[in-house]
């Protein structure tokens, strides 16, 4: 499929903000088997500087510096993206994924790459809680994908979602005890799991098809940012798999950085200096097939009145 | 000057008595005793010196290196529980140096330039290709979780062949006689400036003894410091400009930060004077921006930029990481460097030596184990109760846990904590370094002894500082060598001749093409601005307090006439002066008026309360610490002073009024010393103008509302005497003022004096004739064409005293107030207290307060 995403972030502030620095992970590069057609990233007001460079994790990172007072700061990201090779890697019960899983856990010879999405990291800690909870589907000698396909279906039963539950630094710990949360605990939940039982699974942030196919349901996290999870399958590679939506991530996904954590890559984070009290946040997500007779949408979502961190 | 006592009956030889006290422990690893129980061989010729000199004379110069330290104001901070300011400490130093003969440490200096080459390697490694990660050398848990390890740092690299600039290795001797390391400090290593201060008293205090002992100089390493710092400018920069980021007057070595800044010749800048502006780093200073090509920070990596480290950080510069990365900059030591204090990595560097330098180290590391590795965790579990167990990590609040201290119960607590989280934890042997004798309490006592070596980069090689700091256990020989633990210090001497190279002769030639930074950085400017204001309201606040007493303590008792009158008068006008309301004013104001003792003592002692003489002092002396680079080392003789005196406040003693009365004549004695510095040794620049702006401003506002509160109103002839004769003690005109009007008491004399005399350094007219002269001045460094705004309130206010005539002013109206006199006082403050902004406003614009911004990863809908 070849998708057009247009990302539009906008920050309302109460007050001046002289100086806004931001770091943006919204730039669709050529992760994850997509090709990334074009792209554009529109900071309002003009930054007096700006650039891109690809981070430590790979991902496309751009840098801007607005220097001139403001009350509203608007980052558009568009890109236009082809993820038709991820269209055949919905099963993950084909070849290596047969595996018994115990022969997919990191060891001596694993690739540093792959091997630092295996220990802990800020946000997801291993612990002997997950892996009571991953080890019922995690049985002696089972095949990789399917104890992974039951795993990511039981978080999806045993989950609410629920965006009231948690915040952006909820614990991980504290997760598996409310049983609810939003796409980004969902994901934390299920590399905790993967990570516990010695396989490595990394962060994947970025978007899902907006419209779904007739008759079918829109999804959880279309219109928004998403997240989900990337596993290491050994020489299968890594894939993909959604927990919010109890399914892989294939060809209606569009990545846009992956991480350890939430914490290496959020879609955007800056410093501003003002003595601004609130901040209205907008973030809006379309992700549309390019098809010229395809309606466009473009629905808004707000944050109303969340304070700023001080 | 070594005065030898002439009775042999005061003798007593304090090295032999060391032996002696020595002797009874058996053999001891002592750095003073051999294996025999005799003195070191390199020790005779001091142990033949101290001889001479006597214990006595030892103690007296041990007092003397004491209040060497004080006026100097060696000091450092030990942080206060949470969000309490640190508690600041004079630096202990020993009379005693820690002595190393030449051989020994031609060895030593080989052993630290080796560490020093070998974690360069490393650190060039795990922020590059890391090898030793792929290849399993560094077990990857190890590095890849620490905090420390900061992958925003991957792949930043400074120009030259060394990345780690400075590098500092914790060395002891250990139980076979043998130097031994316990760790490094990579991030930015602290102490330098303190074995400099170290060399320099002991020189001072002892200079004879150091003259004939051939003890290796410290200068041309620090020489060589600069040349290493320079060197690691961005390319292209022909004379770099360095500044030093300090981590703010609350860090623990924040004096060592100023010291070092000014030692070096660089400005001592924080955080918030630096902005980034098109990919550069750029310092504000009030007369334009400029670029930076080199900072040397003092503060941890992570506090280095809100954006891409610690958003909580109000101490870095939001985007200096990226400014790194581009090589706009260089950081030194580059941030990444931290994760070489890793402790876990410092256990494995015998093996790392062998792996990338292909040899073995050159002195051991004392033995330790990382708990992330099964074997090693098991050897730690085993042997907690006889290991030191400490935090992987030195960002961890948590220091090294002496097991062998533990209770049971406490032991079980740890081994859970390990248990739950072993990449985090190290256990390491427990280390006896040999002893040293340390003068306490009048007598030679063996301690533990440390010494911090320090090597910089020399080109593709390293040099090291011959020496180093010296530091052992205080008071408690239990307890472990750290500052928070009251060590002391000494000053390390290396025994042997300099050899003065070519080389060093290029190196001054390098060292000295740094840009001198003419124009004032802005936070510097601002705080001498304060100072200025501080320094003018302590001393006036004295004075006014004195002009009180001595005037209550000519009270007839019992007098209900014009005495207590007056006396009534001025502790009304006290409040409304230092507005410390309620005081003599609000409620309950008749039983202070009737007892003023205990408010005025608050007024005098309480730091917690602005308006108070302590609140005054306390903040001056920050602004002081805030621009230790900006001022004359002499200044720390008078702050030391004052200080002291400060601290030594008893509430509760018994002759309160006697020591009150001494405590304010001794602060008058030191802020009077500090103005005669400010006039006499400080060079007329932009700092100095602020400096005095502030003065001016503080003065002028303090004579108004003096004049406006006591004699705005009218008074019977002998209270409006007394009065007069006050307000003229508490500006010091009070000889001038009898002088001239010697038979009469008249209000308008006094105002000529203290309001339109051009010639009294105390009056009105004269602050504001200063302070336009100042304003003048800073206006010629202005960026821009505009006048600055604090300029036509001034000349406002001018204009308004060349039209004042004092016998209108102290014209009474059939109410007994002075309408003119009120008039005038209250406009002169109301555009006093503009200026001070518009100064604000022109030259220092503060900065917005630093938020962080993060999107959530999902927005919820509106719940409309």
């Amino acid at each position: 499929m070849i998708y057009r995403i247009v990302h539009r972030t906008r920050y309302d502030y109460d007050a001046p903000v002289t100086v806004s620095v931001g770091e943006v992970r919204q730039l669709v590069t050529d992760l994850d088997g997509q090709r990334c057609i074009d792209r554009d990233l529109t900071v309002r007001p003009e930054p007096e500087h700006q650039r891109e460079r690809a981070d430590y994790f790979g991902n496309r990172v751009a840098l801007f510096s607005v220097r001139e007072p403001h009350t509203t700061l608007e980052v558009v990201a568009t890109a236009t993206v082809d993820t038709s090779a991820r269209a055949g890697s919905g099963a993950p019960v084909d070849g290596v994924a047969t595996e018994p899983w115990e022969r997919v856990t990191v060891g001596p010879g694993t690739d540093l790459e792959v091997l630092e999405y295996a220990i802990d990291s800020p946000l997801v800690v291993r612990s002997q809680d997950l892996v009571d909870y991953a080890r019922p589907s995690f049985s002696t000698g089972r095949p990789v994908g399917e104890a992974l396909v039951e795993l990511c279906s039981r978080i999806h039963a045993d989950f609410a979602f629920d965006p009231d539950a948690t915040e952006v630094d909820t614990p991980l710990e504290e997760v598996l005890v409310l049983r609810r949360g939003v796409c980004q605990d969902f994901a934390h939940v299920l590399i905790g799991c993967l990570r516990s039982l010695g396989l490595a699974a990394r962060y994947v942030s970025g978007y899902l098809e907006t419209d779904p196919p007739p008759g079918q349901e829109r999804l959880v996290g279309a219109d928004r940012t998403h997240a989900w999870v990337g596993v290491h399958l050994g020489a299968g590679g890594w894939f993909g798999i959604d927990p919010t939506n109890d399914q892989p991530a294939a060809a209606r996904y569009v990545t846009s950085a992956h991480g350890r954590d939430y914490g290496d890559v959020p879609p955007f984070k800056g410093v501003i200096f003002s003595e601004a009290e609130t901040s209205t946040l907008t973030v809006s997500v379309d992700v549309a097939p390019e098809d010229p007779d395809a309606e466009a949408s473009d629905t808004e979502t707000s944050d109303s009145e969340s304070p700023t961190s001080k | 000057m070594t005065n030898l006592p002439t009775s042999p009956a005061t003798i007593e030889d304090p090295t032999q008595a060391y032996i002696s006290d020595r002797a009874a422990a058996g053999a001891v690893n002592d750095e003073l005793i051999d294996r025999d129980g005799g003195l070191h061989s390199h020790w005779a010729p001091l142990a033949e010196a101290y001889r001479r000199l006597g214990s006595a004379e030892l103690r007296r110069r041990q007092d003397e290196i004491r209040i060497q330290v004080e006026r100097e104001g060696v000091s450092y901070n030990i942080p206060g529980p949470s969000a309490s300011p640190p508690a600041r400490r004079n630096w202990a130093l020993d009379p005693l140096p820690l002595v190393i003969p030449e051989d020994e440490w031609q060895a030593l200096e080989r052993g630290v330039a080796q560490r020093a080459e070998l974690l360069d390697a490393v650190l060039s490694d795990l922020h590059g290709p890391r090898r030793l990660l792929r290849d399993r050398i560094v077990p990857p848990a190890m590095v890849l979780s620490d905090a420390q390890y900061l992958r925003a740092a991957d792949g930043v690299t400074l120009p030259g062949p060394r990345q780690l600039v400075l590098a500092a290795t914790d060395l002891f001797r250990a139980a076979d006689g043998s130097w031994r390391s316990l760790g490094h400090r990579t991030q930015a290593p602290s102490g330098m400036a303190y074995a400099l201060d170290n060399r320099r008293v002991v020189a001072r205090v002892f200079p004879r003894l150091f003259r004939s002992s051939e003890v290796r100089r410290i200068g041309p390493f620090i020489r060589a410091y600069r040349t290493a710092i320079q060197a690691a400018s961005p390319p292209g920069r022909d004379s770099p400009t360095v500044v030093v980021l300090s981590a703010g007057s609350q860090s623990e070595t924040a004096y060592e930060h100023g010291a070092i800044a000014t030692r070096l010749g660089y400005p001592l800048v924080e955080g918030s004077d630096l902005r980034i502006r098109k990919g550069r780093v750029w310092l504000k200073t009030i007369s334009e921006q400029l670029p930076v090509d080199v900072i040397l920070r003092r503060l941890d990596a992570l506090s280095c930029d809100p954006l891409e480290l610690r958003p909580e950080s109000t101490l870095g510069v939001p985007g200096l990481v990226d400014a790194c990365r581009t090589g706009a900059v260089s950081v030194i030591n580059p941030l990444g460097a931290g994760v070489l204090e890793n402790a876990a990595l410092t256990s494995i560097l015998p093996r790392l030596a062998r792996s990338v330098l292909g040899e073995d180290l050159a002195f051991a590391t004392a033995e330790a184990w990382w708990c992330g590795e099964a074997t090693a965790r098991s050897h730690v579990l085993a042997n907690l109760g006889r290991l030191v167990v400490r935090p992987r990590s030195r960002a961890s609040l948590v220091h090294s846990i002496d097991t062998t201290r533990l209770a049971g119960a406490e032991l079980d607590q740890l081994r859970r904590r390990i248990e739950a989280e072993p990449t985090e934890w190290v256990g390491q042997e427990r280390i006896e370094p040999a002893t040293s004798p340390v003068l306490i309490g009048g007598r030679l006592r063996p301690r533990a002894t440390m010494l911090r070596s320090f090597a910089v980069a020399d080109g593709d090689s390293y040099r090291v500082m011959p020496g180093g700091l010296a530091r052992t256990a205080g008071d408690d020989p239990d307890q472990p060598v750290a500052n928070r633990l009251g060590a002391r210090s000494k000053d390390a001497w290396v025994l042997g001749t300099d050899v003065d190279s070519l080389a060093d002769g290029e190196r001054i030639r390098i060292a000295g093409a740094a840009t001198t930074i003419a124009s004032t950085p802005a936070r510097a400017a601002e705080n001498l601005f304060w100072l200025g204001r501080y320094a003018e309201r302590a001393e006036a606040t004295v004075r006014l307090l004195r002009a009180v007493a001595q005037r209550r303590a000519d009270l007839q008792p019992g007098s209900t006439g014009p005495d207590r009158e007056a006396v009534r008068h001025l502790l009304v006008a006290a409040t409304r002066i230092t507005g410390t309301w309620p005081g003599f004013v609000g409620d309950d104001a008749e039983a202070r008026l009737a007892e003023p003792g205990d408010e005025l003592r608050s007024l005098v002692i309480d730091p917690d309360r602005p308006g108070t003489v302590a609140h005054a002092v306390d903040r001056m002396l920050a602004a002081i610490e805030a621009v230790r680079d900006q001022l004359s080392v002499d200044t720390w003789l008078v702050v030391g002073s004052i200080q002291r005196r400060i601290e030594r406040l008893d509430p509760d003693d018994p002759e309160r009024d006697e020591a009150e009365a001494a405590l304010l004549d001794d602060l008058l004695h030191g802020l009077l010393s500090l103005s005669g510095l400010a006039t006499e040794s400080m060079v007329r620049d932009q700092g100095w103008h602020f400096m005095d702006a502030g003065r001016r401003i503080e003065r002028a506002l303090h004579v108004a509302a003096l004049v406006g509160e006591t004699v705005g109103s009218a008074n019977d002839f002998p209270t409006e005497g007394l009065l007069l004769e006050s307000v003229a003690a508490a500006t010091e005109s009070i000889v001038t003022y009898r002088r001239r009007y010697r038979w009469q008491a008249r209000t308008s004399a006094l105002l000529e004096l203290l309001i339109t005399d051009p010639g009294n350094p105390r009056s009105l007219r004269f602050q504001i004739d200063r302070l336009d002269d100042d304003l003048a001045h800073l206006r010629a460094s202005r960026p821009t064409a505009d006048a600055p705004s604090a300029t036509p309130l001034v000349l406002e206010l001018s204009r308004r005293l060349q039209d004042a005539d004092p016998d209108r002013l102290a014209a009474p109206d059939p109410d007994q107030r002075r309408p003119g006199l009120i008039d005038l006082t209250a406009t002169a403050r109301d555009l006093l207290r503009r200026a001070s902004d518009g100064v604000e406003a022109d030259y220092f614009t503060r900065q917005l307060p630093q938020q962080a911004v993060l999107a959530p990863v999902e927005v919820p809908r509106s719940r409309a």
